[in-house]
Parts: structure tokens; C-alpha cells; sequence
């Protein structure tokens, strides 16, 4: 959205914005998320990963690459006309039936929240469903003996590590370990070309039109914000005029204010 | 409608004083059924009773804050015709959303604006990044909903003489495995007066070094875009936007940030904002007071050495 210009931010009658031209990028929480899983498996190579995205055709390119780079099993869920944006709870419950038939997990690996709708609430609604612990802010991942991880995660006090057991969920926060490598070109020539699972919400037991029951909030409005301001140019021949004219006419007042 | 506050008394008190303005300005004049104070001991939970402007508040304490047991103690006695509000910190959004995938109803995290019509709920958050601001019906209760960050706290008095029925929570096993890292360091940007924040034009941690001067020779906060937080740049702590510190201080010099919304989010309560880019595209040429074109590292000796003469001049 930063890159599209405020007149385009208009919705249509449905309350939705066309972002589908718009570049596709990693969302910064599914980037960790997906780094983190990848440096599990660099840790332990008998973990297998998989990874699921709930998206139209154009998502199986970075199911690809995951593939590429070392991912086991991707999979893409058509959405088909549902609109996604504000019904985690529809998500949560593809994902926990996705989890089911594909014969279960040891650890579901999230990025916190998306940036369209900003819910912040798809890993804690799955690890409720599934009945399993859940832990917010997951900023490090280690593997330890047996089925336990060494889990780090921000809360009010501070940083903390967990140990956990699986199963469990894991919903990744601010990371700094947050960039996914880019493939190699022969890991992309050959890994990057095995088929993506295809899947509908009937290989789920589900259709389209169930998913009004999931919902709990219904969208009644979507209004573009501006926070646009004066945006006065300040100028000057040199550095030191520039500095100045700003130290006199903004910063003066603000330190006699603050003293 | 039944209200329920659940305040977290293990961050920062002025997310607690966040809250209870929130109660006021969305249900002016009545009080909740409940008030909950989510704290380690007893001592910070009297504290904190003192910031909370209403007569009963039971407190709820247990040393490191562990999830769980909070969550068995709130779904024991869920309202079906119940709001529940929590803080603006992760840790109650948390909270929110589990217990909502326990009892069901209808959820809502980041709320900026509750409006109650008759027995309907509508809500109001910000999505798209901070670009649009979406308006909600809740079409279910009961209903949890979390607080966005940067709302106003409550200019109140607060309570002298509060009721507070105090409940310790025992330490299960899950106590065990939890060990501390480091201790969450005080929010001093949430509180500052005057803001610096540098960002990706930074070009690196070298390039924030004579932003951190200009901060600290004008006692201002000092603060980074996510980028160069993640980049490790700088502290995740000192980290400003959505995923971190929403500041309001009266004057706030931006230098290096694009102005990406996510990252705007954090100053966007700003009294006065200056831009300082080499970009004249970069949203935040426009989102600032006043703004120059141009490099920062240029300008900004000058300007360190304009600040550094006026505290002499004071001092004398």
C-alpha cells in the first residue's frame, strides 16, 4: 500500500481494495517464521517442513521457493471467492483440518498477524482448536533433545525462554533473525519444480458458503486515513543555513519547552 | 451489555492508565462490572491500584507472567452478554484471542474506538498497515477485544482509596521451564518530549551514531524503523511503529525514514514533525510539519552544535 498512491486506497462496494497488482513481497512475521523453520531443519535435519498458504494460483511462486529452499511439502489452499481479509477464524479452521488430514504436526510455525487485515488472531484461534499450548512473540528457536524446543518470546517483564514440547504453536514476532536466503539457481532448476499441492475447500469437508458461520465481526466500513500535514519545505544554500533555520524556527522552542 | 476490564500490570503503569481512558471515553459515567489487575505481587498491584480510577479492583498475581493460569481464571466465568477489554500490549492480545478460541463469540484486536448502539458493538481499528481504518460489528458476544497502542492515557487522579481483593495464582510446573533473558527496559520514548528516529537511509548502525548525539545532547528519545531494528542496527527496544513504540512526544525529527505507514504508526501523535530525506518521493516528505531535502548526516553537525551552544547558554 505505501507504494500506491491515496487516491488509489478507494474500496469498491464489497469494502475491498485491489492490491492484486501490486508486487508480492513476504510478509515480515511469515519471513521470520520461515527463516526460523529453516534453521530447525539446518539443526536437525530429520525434521521435515511444510508449508501451507491460503492464496490464489499467483501464491505457488513462493511455495516454489520454498521448495528451493529446502522445504519438504507446500501446499496452496484456493480461496476461491472467499474474501479473507478479516475472518481468521475461517483460516484457523482450514488450517487445523489442513493439519488433520495430512496426519498431524509437532510444531505450527506463524507469522503474527498479516498487513491487510491486522487481525492478530489466526495462532492462537488454531492452538485453542487443536488443544495445544501457544506461545506469542517468538523472537529464537533451537532444537533440543527428544521432541522439546528452546523457545525465546517477549512479554511485559521481558525476554524469556521457554522450554516447550511438541505439540504446540508458535506465533513469530519481531525477529531478528528475519530474512529467507535466496535459493541457489540449481536448488531452483530442481527442487523449485516439484508440484505444488493444489487444494479446495472440499478436500477440506468444507464449502465457500460455511464460512459466514465462522465469522465474528461483519465489516461494516473502510475509510482511507490521511495523515497528510503541511509539509513545508525548508531550504538553504548550505548545510549550516539549512540547520539553522531549522534549529530556529522548530528545535529552539521545543528545548526551552522541555527545560 | 456487561463490561469487563482486564488490565496488564506487568508493563509499563501507562498502559494501565491507557485502558481505564479507554473505559471512560467509550462508556463515560458508568463503571465496569469488573476490574481485573494482572500483576506480579501484591506491592505493584496497590500501585497500580492507585492509577485506576474506580472503587473495586481485584488483583490477580503471579510472579513471571505465564499465560496460562490467567486464562483458566478468566474463562471460568465468561458473560455471555460480556465485552471484555484488554490492554494495548501483545501480551493482552494474547489473552483476548485465546480466550475468544475457548468461548467463542466475536473478537477484535487493535481497537482504536468502541461506539455501543443499543445491544450492537461496533468497532473500529486500524488494517492495510495503518493506511484505512475499518469499522466492525461485532455480530456475536460475548465479545474480547484488545486496544490499539498510542491511545491517550487517563489525565485523572486516579483513586486514593480502592477496594482490591488480591488472588495468587500457584506457580504450576510450566514455572519451571521459563528462565529470563533480560528484564523489559523502561519505555522512555513512549514519555519523551522530543523524538529522534533514524531508519534504512541510516545506510547502517555508523550512520545512526550522530542521530544518537543529537538525541542525547537534547535529552530526547531516540528511536529506529523496523528495518533497521531487525537489521540489528539498533536495540529491538528502540524499535517505533506498529510492531513497536507508539510515541506522542511535541517534536519529533525524522531523519532517513521513508515514512512507510507501519512505521509512521509510531509517530503519527506527534506535536510537530520534521523530515530530513534524500528522497523527495519518500512518504514522509509529505506526512511532516516541515521537510528538507537533503542528507542528514550533512546537516546535522551543524544542528548538534546549534543545540550544544544553546545548553551553554542556559547553563550561564
Amino acid at each position: 500500500m505505501d507504494i500506491l498512491p491515496e487516491k488509489e486506497w478507494q474500496p469498491d462496494k464489497d469494502l475491498r481494495v485491489e492490491t492484486a497488482f501490486l508486487p508480492s513481497i513476504w510478509n515480515c512475521f511469515d519471513e521470520s517464521a520461515l527463516a526460523m523453520a529453516l534453521r530447525l531443519h539446518k539443526e536437525n535435519e530429520d525434521i521435515s517442513l511444510s508449508a501451507l498458504t491460503i492464496a490464489p494460483p499467483a501464491g505457488e511462486t513462493a511455495m516454489r521457493t520454498l521448495y528451493a529452499l529446502g522445504f519438504d511439502n507446500c501446499a496452496r489452499l484456493d480461496p476461491g471467492g472467499a474474501d479473507l481479509r478479516f475472518a481468521p477464524e475461517w483460516a484457523a479452521e482450514l488450517i487445523c483440518r489442513y493439519c488433520e488430514r495430512a496426519g498431524g504436526f509437532d510444531v505450527l510455525l506463524f507469522g503474527q498477524q498479516s498487513a491487510e487485515g491486522n487481525n492478530s488472531l489466526t495462532p492462537a484461534l488454531c492452538a485453542e482448536k487443536l488443544h495445544v499450548p501457544c506461545i506469542s512473540q517468538v523472537t529464537e528457536l533451537h532444537c533440543e533433545k527428544g521432541k522439546k524446543l528452546s523457545v525465546s518470546c517477549a512479554c511485559s517483564q521481558g525476554l524469556v525462554r521457554r522450554q516447550a514440547s511438541a505439540p504446540l504453536v508458535l506465533s513469530v514476532g519481531n525477529a531478528q533473525i528475519s530474512c529467507l536466503p535466496a535459493p541457489t539457481l540449481k536448488a531452483k532448476m530442481t527442487l523449485g519444480k516439484k508440484p505444488v499441492k493444489r487444494l479446495v475447500y472440499e478436500d477440506l469437508g468444507l464449502t465457500e458458503a460455511s464460512m459466514g458461520g465462522y465469522t465474528g465481526l461483519k465489516l461494516t466500513g473502510l475509510e482511507p486515513v490521511s495523515l497528510k500535514r503541511a509539509a513545508r519545505r525548508i531550504t538553504g544554500a548550505t548545510p549550516t543555513e539549512i540547520a539553522k533555520k531549522l534549529y530556529n524556527e522548530y528545535i529552539k522552542k521545543a528545548l526551552e519547552e522541555g527545560q | 451489555m456487561k463490561k469487563y476490564l482486564i488490565l496488564n500490570g506487568y508493563g509499563a503503569p501507562s498502559s494501565v492508565s491507557r485502558a481505564t481512558a479507554f473505559f471512560k471515553k467509550s462508556w463515560p459515567g458508568e463503571e465496569p462490572e469488573r476490574c481485573l489487575l494482572l500483576c506480579p505481587d501484591e506491592d505493584t498491584a496497590v500501585k497500580l491500584a492507585g492509577r485506576i480510577p474506580w472503587s473495586r479492583i481485584t488483583a490477580a498475581a503471579k510472579a513471571i507472567y505465564d499465560p496460562e493460569p490467567f486464562l483458566a481464571l478468566l474463562a471460568r466465568d465468561i458473560a455471555d452478554d460480556g465485552v471484555y477489554i484488554f490492554g494495548d500490549d501483545p501480551d493482552s492480545a494474547g489473552l483476548a484471542a485465546r480466550l475468544y478460541g475457548r468461548r467463542g463469540g466475536s473478537a477484535c484486536i487493535g481497537v482504536c474506538a468502541v461506539q455501543q448502539e443499543g445491544g450492537r458493538l461496533i468497532l473500529h481499528k486500524r488494517v492495510y498497515s495503518n493506511h484505512m481504518e475499518a469499522r466492525f460489528l461485532a455480530k456475536k458476544l460475548p465479545c474480547f477485544i484488545a486496544l490499539a497502542k498510542g491511545l491517550p492515557p487517563d489525565a485523572g487522579t486516579g483513586n486514593t482509596l480502592p477496594s482490591l481483593e488480591m488472588i495468587t495464582l500457584e506457580d504450576g510446573n510450566a514455572q519451571n521451564e521459563i528462565s529470563f533473558l533480560e528484564d523489559s527496559p523502561e519505555n522512555s520514548l513512549e514519555t519523551a518530549k522530543i523524538l529522534v528516529a533514524g531508519g534504512n537511509g541510516a545506510g547502517g548502525p555508523e550512520g545512526l551514531a550522530c542521530l544518537r548525539e543529537l538525541a542525547a545532547c537534547m535529552g530526547a528519545g531516540f528511536g529506529v524503523s523496523k528495518p533497521a531494528a531487525m537489521g540489528g542496527w539498533a536495540p529491538l527496544s528502540s524499535m517505533i511503529g506498529i510492531s513497536g513504540t507508539s510515541a506522542a512526544p511535541e517534536l519529533c525529527i525524522a531523519a532517513g525514514v521513508s515514512g512507510a505507514a507501519a512505521f509512521f504508526a509510531g509517530i503519527e501523535k506527534s506535536g510537530t514533525i520534521l523530515a530530513l530525506n534524500t528522497d523527495p518521493e519518500a512518504p514522509v516528505m509529505n506526512l511532516a510539519d516541515a521537510a528538507v531535502l537533503g542528507d542528514y548526516k550533512e546537516i546535522l553537525p551543524e544542528l548538534i552544535r546549534l543545540v550544544r551552544e544553546h545548553a551553554v547558554n542556559r547553563t550561564e
